[in-house]
């Protein structure tokens, strides 16, 4: 608890707290890396699962770079929004949850990268598996985040 | 003007439709979970678009890529429908601001601009140009597709804090 709170006076927290356009930015920064890494991340997950045949899947793989940008970019701004709120945040379930997601589903993403996009062209049944379940949690991560502030 | 915009926003408010999206106590949140999974479909799409035809991931062939351009089509038709039910459920926040307007006005500009990519640009991928082969303007269209959707996204985060304006 004590830790929250010294989030909340730091420097960064209190940027993003208490002046009048810091909130806003780095908000609007969150929204820009989550439609780079979801957004990319749902197109290579769209090609696994057939869409688009005459495009290679392997030929996708510079993408994947592109989505690690936007997870870093919202890691940063994602973490200055939580100094700003550290408190209410740490006990919201919403937000909990949502955070769970986020690397689940980044982590089935990397892992269709690494055994279908970057590797072959051949898709089998597995990976569109796991593209459809990759598919389902960035989704659903994208509904928890809308909760934080409906649901506590 | 203002008296226009008065008597729209009364208008919206009288509606049947808008007393139901403002006083459902789930739809609002849900209409706002369907916008931003609108808002990656469109930006996800554009992103495979725009940096192929700036020369990202040379190996996929450019006369294909447009298949993408499907997916941003489903996710702007998923955010008009959404967005025009913000508008109509809560009219007297969103047409008297500032925000709110400017990202309609480049929501126009990026309109205007995939009409020129439609006209001049996709024709030379079609035909399988590469890249670099593509005549100079391609480049400034992809890049302001990409700048001009940052910034509708930017505006439309904006929109609750410049209220006070």
């Amino acid at each position: 608890m004590e830790m929250l709170f010294w989030l909340e006076d730091s420097f960064v927290g209190l940027t993003v707290s208490s002046t009048q356009w810091g909130y806003p930015i780095v908000l609007s920064l969150h929204a820009i890396g989550m439609a780079t890494l979801v957004g990319v991340a749902l197109m290579l997950t769209i090609r696994v699962l057939g869409f688009a045949p005459s495009i290679p899947v392997t030929s996708m793989a510079p993408y994947w770079r592109v989505a690690l940008g936007g997870f870093i970019l919202n890691l940063l701004s994602g973490s200055a929004l939580f100094c700003g709120n550290a408190s209410e945040l740490f006990f919201n379930w919403a937000f909990r949850i949502k955070i769970v997601l986020v690397f689940v589903g980044l982590a089935l993403t990397w892992r269709l990268v690494q055994i279908c996009v970057k590797r072959t062209d051949e898709v089998s049944s597995a990976h569109r598996k796991l593209a459809a379940i990759a598919m389902v949690t960035w989704i659903v991560a994208i509904i928890f985040g809308r909760l934080i502030g409906y649901w506590s | 003007m203002n008296t226009l915009l008065n008597w729209v926003i009364d208008t919206l408010n009288s509606t049947a439709l808008s007393g139901f999206i403002m006083t459902n106590a789930y739809l609002f949140p849900f209409l706002e979970m369907v916008h931003f999974i609108g808002l990656c479909l469109l930006f996800g799409s554009l992103i495979v678009v725009d940096l192929r035809v700036l020369g990202f991931a040379k190996a996929l062939p450019i006369a294909r890529v447009d298949l993408f351009v499907r997916f941003a089509l489903i996710g702007f038709a998923i955010n008009l429908i959404s967005g025009t039910l913000f508008v109509i459920g809560d009219s007297d926040r969103y047409l008297v601001n500032y925000a709110f307007w400017t990202k309609m006005g480049l929501i126009v500009l990026a309109g205007l601009n995939t009409a020129y990519f439609v006209r001049r640009i996709k024709p030379q991928m079609d035909h399988g140009l590469a890249s670099q082969n593509l005549t100079k303007d391609a480049k400034v269209v992809a890049w302001l597709s990409l700048m001009l959707w940052a910034c509708v996204i930017i505006l439309g985060r904006f929109i609750p804090y410049v209220e006070d304006l």
